[in-house]
């Protein structure tokens, strides 16, 4: 069933479960959906409804941003579907690399292998109904809208796969409420967890009218977003005591974003599709990546580059590139495109998310962001694009157009992919993050997170396939830890 | 953009061009790969470039004093009076221009991160032609050669009436749809009355939303305005049909008598002429009626469409509860302004 709580229950109702997940996004309904049928009795507490919340609810996610511009509260979908109602159906898995313990990059590295995430991956694949699962694009597109990407040019060509997109509260709301284990409660916020330090024994709900409840249950997941997940954790701090998986003060450190940024223009072959496009199979997109051999010797982050068409320039022209001896693979015509790079942000412990003073309607101290990039990040982005100009120009390729160099003051243009990573990042050990790689909170036992916050490196894949394929194996986990 | 060409005169050569800013005379070369000097065929390369000038000029600037066919020459490693081909010449450069590159010997120009070479190849351009040298120019929508960019099937609206917001069949207010049979490239721009808008691409065609004051200034201008679209990287054009403004009609103080209209039953709870997004709606056509008029279904009022210059009233019904039961259901036109109504027909929910 899926039912308003306040309809659903008398205020003050005290209620158990087996299992209770907080968030009804991605990670929320896919967990409910994998653990449904398993015998456990589920509650689901969805803080919005089933449509876009009024302006009450909304500023509910208002918060203080310090740092870098960022649109807190846009960035958020309160309502049955979470962020899948805003998602814009981008997939790909993270790299091999993204999950290695990179000795350039501080704050990188999995404690999971990529290996260990596959499996979940393929059938992730198909929650969010993509249709091909080949990332090597090689096979899908003509030769001639890439870029020739060989082995001596330093840079690969990759691929992004598209989602119809799947927005799991519509495509998921009918089957959901036919699961006779599985109670979807709307409009019920969580504003508190009652525990024990070891163990969460309740979860106490709130909403905009007053009413009140409490959800006991065996075990708890915190399926919320990046933003969401510190919010709550940090929320369980009692007198002196710290708050849930903060023995060493890490809940809410490392804010990661894929932060944009369009440092120029090239001036290469025409006809390139680095853009959305059918394919020969699928749709798809191919991007321009940095080789790992080339992030290595460069102590580079993972990136991807887009190229989009855009008119001539009148500085250094098509024409003039066409001059006999310059751009010998360049033999018919060249295009100008804008440069975008999605870049992999450092983790980086003084972007966070914190407590303000403020509190919300429900009596919830409003959130604090303080999004940071770290200067090797702007560092890496300047020599990338160096050897990006170095590889056209000595390959007969084409030119850059490096127009907007980084610096401190470009930083204030970063914009994010609205993807809220890192802020209860999974680690083996207790004093190196928030959750253990089965994703259960460190020091607790009954207390879970299914969300891109537990990422401790991001890649530049946008998160909401990962997510699903973490909630399948957090489900996975679960299903064998009850039996 | 200025396109002059330049050749060089050999033994070979007979028609005359022009005369070079070096002194030389330029003439067509046929195509024998003669050996030159090295000089001379530096020259006859420069001299063709094309759209070098502000590199050059930035070189020369940068460079003063500095003469750029010498510094080229020592840096191909080549005598002046040398004897060797073009294609020789050409090898020569390719690798100059590669290696450039690879040990960074390059010259930054507006972030155009030229190889040194080229630089000196763009300054000899434009100390052999001057005020000739060959400039770029931006690409151009107005001087922009027709071509054809898309095949257009329909699109909507067609028209509109001045005082009145744009409003097409299934597509938001302010927004012009085409259904396509391929799908433009989204650099694409769709070019009304001279404004450039950026379009949205689907797999059925393209959309663009004219921002407000575009669509007062087509209000101001009543005719037919030419719908074009525009690739700016390929700098062509096409023409993709007309916008008619009609002038705004004068006030209507009652209603003319319904024409037709429909669906006129339908089965309980079920949705009938079902749109996009899962509405119900009516359409009556009617030839004249007040601005402030709206349709009600059995007393409710439902979300109106006034198209006055079409005479056609269309509705929006997302509220599926008011046709839930079965029974005859009034529609009539009822004019907010006066309380005037006018009877259209009686809707059966079977």
């Amino acid at each position: 069933m899926i039912e308003d709580i306040r309809e659903a229950l008398e205020d003050g109702a005290r209620v158990d479960f087996d299992l209770v997940i907080i968030g009804g996004g991605p990670a929320g309904i896919t967990l409910a959906r994998e653990l449904a049928g398993t015998g456990q009795r589920i509650a689901l507490l969805e803080a919005g409804g089933l449509t876009h919340p009024d302006a009450e609810q909304l500023s509910l996610y208002e918060g203080q941003s310090t740092g870098l511009p960022y649109p807190i509260a846009a960035s958020r979908q309160r309502f049955f579907g979470g962020t899948s109602n805003h998602w814009g159906g981008w997939c790909r898995p993270l790299d091999e690399v993204d999950f290695s313990n990179r000795s350039w990059m501080p704050g990188s590295g999995w404690p999971i292998e990529r290996s260990q995430l596959m499996p979940f991956y393929r059938r992730a694949h198909d929650i969010v109904e993509v249709p091909s699962r080949d990332y090597d694009i090689s096979d899908d597109v003509d030769e001639d809208v890439i870029l020739p990407a060989d082995r001596s040019s330093e840079f690969r060509n990759a691929g992004f796969r598209f989602s119809p997109p799947t927005r799991f509260g519509q495509r998921y709301r009918d089957e959901l409420r036919g699961l006779e284990d599985l109670s979807v409660f709307l409009n019920a916020t969580v504003t508190d967890l009652e525990h024990d330090q070891r163990r969460v024994t309740a979860a106490r709900v709130q909403t905009l009218d007053g009413r009140n409840y409490e959800f006991r249950a065996g075990r708890f997941v915190l399926a919320t977003g990046g933003l969401e997940v510190p919010r709550l954790l940090l929320h369980t701090a009692k007198n002196d005591a710290p708050a849930l998986g903060n023995s060493s003060g890490l809940v809410g450190r490392y804010f990661m974003e894929h932060f944009g940024y369009t440092p120029g223009y090239l001036l290469t072959r025409a006809g390139l599709k680095y853009h959305r496009h059918p394919g020969r199979d699928a749709p798809l997109m191919p991007v321009l990546t940095p080789s790992v051999d080339l992030m290595r010797r460069l102590e580079l982050n993972n990136c991807c580059l887009l190229f989009t068409a855009v008119e001539p320039d009148v500085d250094w022209p098509p024409e003039a590139l066409a001059t006999p001896g310059l751009a010998p693979r360049v033999p018919s015509g060249a295009w100008r495109y804008r440069i975008t790079m999605i870049n992999e942000p450092t983790p980086n412990a003084d972007s966070r998310v914190s407590l303000g003073e403020e509190r919300d309607a429900l009596g919830m101290r409003k959130l604090k962001l303080h999004w940071a990039i770290a200067d090797r990040d702007l560092k890496g982005i300047d020599r990338l694009v160096g050897r990006l100009s170095r590889w056209l120009g000595r390959s007969g390729l084409g030119r850059m157009q490096y127009s907007r160099p980084v610096s401190p003051e470009t930083t204030r243009s970063f914009t994010g992919g609205m993807h809220h990573m890192g802020t209860a990042r999974m680690s083996r050990a207790p004093e190196d993050g928030v959750v253990d790689p089965d994703c259960r909170v460190h020091g607790t036992d009954n207390l879970y997170v299914a969300s891109s916050a537990v990422f401790p490196a991001s890649g530049y894949s946008n998160p909401t396939l990962t997510i699903v394929a973490l909630s399948l194996r957090l489900a996975h986990h679960l299903k064998g830890a009850q039996a | 953009m200025k396109r002059r060409r330049f050749l060089y005169l050999t033994a070979g050569g007979v028609a005359a061009a022009g005369a070079g800013a070096a002194g030389g005379l330029w003439l067509f070369c046929p195509g024998r790969d003669e050996p030159l000097t090295a000089r001379r065929q530096l020259h006859k390369l420069a001299a063709d470039m094309q759209g070098s000038a502000r590199a050059g000029r930035a070189w020369l600037a940068a460079n003063s004093g500095k003469e750029p066919g010498g510094a080229l020459l020592q840096s191909l490693g080549l005598q002046p009076d040398k004897l060797l081909t073009f294609r020789e010449l050409l090898t020569g450069l390719e690798a100059r221009v590669a290696g450039d590159f690879e040990q960074d010997r390059l010259f930054v120009h507006e972030g155009w991160q030229l190889s040194e070479t080229e630089a000196r190849l763009a300054a000899l351009h434009v100390a052999l032609l001057g005020p000739d040298a060959s400039e770029a120019s931006e690409p151009d929508f107005e001087s922009a050669p027709e071509g054809s960019l898309v095949d257009v099937e329909r699109f909507t609206p067609q028209s509109m009436e001045a005082g009145q917001t744009l409003q097409g069949d299934g597509v938001p207010e302010g927004v012009i749809w085409f259904g396509t049979a391929g799908v433009p490239a989204p650099r694409m721009r769709l070019v009304i009355r001279g404004r450039q808008l950026t379009i949205n691409t689907t797999e059925r065609g393209f959309s663009s939303r004219l921002p407000e004051a575009l669509i007062g200034e087509l209000g101001d201008n009543p005719g037919d305005h030419e719908l074009w679209l525009y690739d700016p990287v390929e700098n062509r054009k096409q023409k993709l049909g007309a916008l008619a403004v009609r002038e705004a009609a004068h006030k209507q103080d009652g209603f003319c008598a319904v024409d037709r209209w429909g669906p006129e039953s339908a089965a309980a709870g079920e949705t009938f002429n079902t749109q996009p997004d899962g509405a119900s709606a009516f359409w009556i056509r009617v030839p004249c009626f007040p601005d402030s008029t709206v349709v009600t279904f059995g007393g409710v009022e439902v979300p109106t469409t006034l198209r006055p210059g079409d005479g056609l009233i269309t509705t929006h019904i997302t509220d599926h509860s008011i046709y839930a039961e079965p029974g005859e259901y009034p529609v009539e036109l009822v004019d907010r302004e006066s309380g005037a109504r006018q009877m259209v027909g009686t809707f059966v929910v079977r």
